[in-house]
């Protein structure tokens, strides 16, 4: 194995030591206190729950981290062309930039019942929820990234006669990708947050929608099941952006040193 | 015979600043014209306003006979800067058959092999390796290689050593010359270190002042090839005296 799918997995391994930890913390002090199954579930109970329900907490996750995926990849897209947009024009980029501001204002949860009555109780709404929640952190950093090019490169390039089309896929967007791994770390939970939170206002499956059934249902053993699913999706979001970044940017110093 | 460079009467700079003012210059054709002066005294802006980055607010100026825009599409400039400004993101090699591969649809008239290239300036056994595995020194030889492989016939350079330390400086110095003398094209070399302009040029113009204009020029008679260090030659000596003399305080 290389040094980097080692250091992949030495995250993952130590991120699981942890949650155990905490589990068997929890576990000691449920059954010392007796604290009643409606307050706190003992981590033994969550997991004889989820061990059983295993095909069904299997099913919800895959919608969950489908709508995410896909929402994620839409908001990133959607992201670097309007950054590229706003990186050839300072006209465009002051009438993108006010736009992209006000969908980040817009609190989530105030817009997801809206999407829901257009989109319906598909994956749809979740899947433009997920995006519209990667859409600002990626857009930032990728025009930060695409205008903070080095002067002496692009003087260079100049120099050849390089086209402004040339100059954006030979120095712009490869100058991009460290920053865009950046907002990429956040934006995959962000995504994955997204889609839950859009789930959880009207949906007919997905994590999002356990967790809202469980919450009324005062079903804790599921409620705290499906928390732990999305922290393990959560943590291994993070560990494969990191791994694909130590792939992609091995030429960065940044990457270098992480 | 037409000039490389030809500046004439030109003043540039940006809007609120006036960087150069009233400079005429002319490279001839293969002549290595080094351009000495203070820190900040425009010698960058010089150099933009000769590749046609920036545009004279006054005079003109016409490169290998024509406008610099049509000398840059034809990529019959060459541009060295003082940190090497390679791709990190590309090999020894891949940044080396950059030029070539930007506006493709100019062949760069009699453009060498990056390969050869690379073997010219020593780097034969580091093609496959990227820039941050490399000296400072190593770095500044791929950026020389690189601006010399669509063979041009003005080659720009920006302290292109200045950022080395003084025995790297000392041997790079004479690889530049040996380039050179190579490739036989014109060399505007934009210096503060006013030794290095009399080691290396045939010519050296003095700027200074605010807005920069041209406070005089040396001829360096001292034949080729030169020595490493100044000290070496009281004609060097001389010559790097007489530039001294011509910067205001």
């Amino acid at each position: 194995m290389t040094r980097r799918g080692r250091s992949a997995v030495l995250d993952v391994a130590v991120a699981a030591l942890t949650l155990a930890a905490v589990a068997l913390v929890l576990e000691a002090w449920t059954s010392a206190f007796r604290v009643p199954g409606y307050l706190v579930p003992a981590p033994s109970a969550v997991a004889a729950r989820l061990a059983r329900d295993a095909t069904f907490f299997a099913g919800e996750t895959t919608v969950t981290l489908f709508e995410a995926a896909l929402g994620f990849a839409l908001g990133t897209s959607l992201a670097f062309v309007a950054a590229s947009a706003m990186a050839f024009s300072r006209a465009l980029e002051r009438t993108i930039f006010p736009l992209a501001i006000l969908v980040k204002l817009t609190p989530i949860v105030a817009i997801a019942p809206l999407f829901t009555l257009w989109f319906g109780f598909g994956s749809a709404p979740k899947i433009a929820i997920a995006g519209l929640i990667t859409f600002f952190p990626m857009l930032v950093n990728a025009f930060v990234g695409m205008r903070s090019v080095d002067p002496q490169e692009l003087a260079f390039l100049e120099v050849l006669g390089a086209s402004p089309g040339e100059v954006f896929w030979r120095l712009r967007a490869p100058s991009a990708l460290p920053y865009l791994f950046s907002a990429a770390r956040v934006s995959a939970n962000l995504a994955l947050i997204g889609a839950v939170v859009a789930e959880w206002t009207g949906a007919e499956r997905g994590l999002g929608r356990v967790i809202f059934v469980a919450n009324a249902n005062l079903d804790l053993t599921a409620l705290f099941g499906a928390v732990l699913i999305l922290a393990a999706a959560g943590i291994t979001v993070n560990a494969l952006v990191g791994a694909l970044e130590r792939r992609v940017l091995h030429w960065h110093p940044i990457t270098l040193t992480a | 015979m037409e000039s490389a460079v030809a500046l004439e009467n030109v003043s540039a700079g940006y809007p609120g600043t006036p960087v150069l003012e009233g400079l005429s210059l002319r490279v001839a054709p293969g002549e290595f014209v080094a351009v000495a002066g203070r820190s900040g005294t425009g010698k960058t802006t010089l150099l933009r306003v000769i590749a046609g980055l920036v545009p004279p607010a006054a005079g003109t100026v016409r490169v290998l006979g024509g406008a610099p825009l049509a000398a840059r599409r034809a990529k019959r400039i060459g541009f060295v800067a003082q940190d090497a400004a390679l791709h990190p993101w590309l090999t020894v090699l891949g940044n080396v058959e950059l030029p070539l591969r930007v506006n493709a649809t100019s062949d760069g008239d009699g453009a060498l092999s990056p390969r050869d290239q690379l073997e010219r300036v020593g780097l034969g056994a580091a093609l496959a390796r990227y820039p941050h595995e490399l000296s400072g020194g190593m770095r500044q030889r791929v950026a020389l290689a690189r601006a010399l492989v669509t063979a041009p016939d003005v080659l720009l350079m920006d302290e292109p050593l200045a950022a080395l330390d003084e025995l790297t400086r000392e041997d790079m110095r004479g690889e530049l010359l040996e380039l050179w003398a190579a490739s036989r094209c014109a060399v505007v070399y934009v210096t503060h270190d006013l030794d290095e302009a009399v080691l290396l040029a045939d010519r050296v113009v003095v700027v200074g002042g605010r807005p920069a204009r041209m406070v005089g020029e040396v001829t360096v008679g001292a034949g080729r090839p030169r020595p490493r260090r100044v000290a070496r030659r009281s004609d060097l000596v001389d010559a790097a005296d007489a530039v001294r003399g011509l910067l205001p305080a």
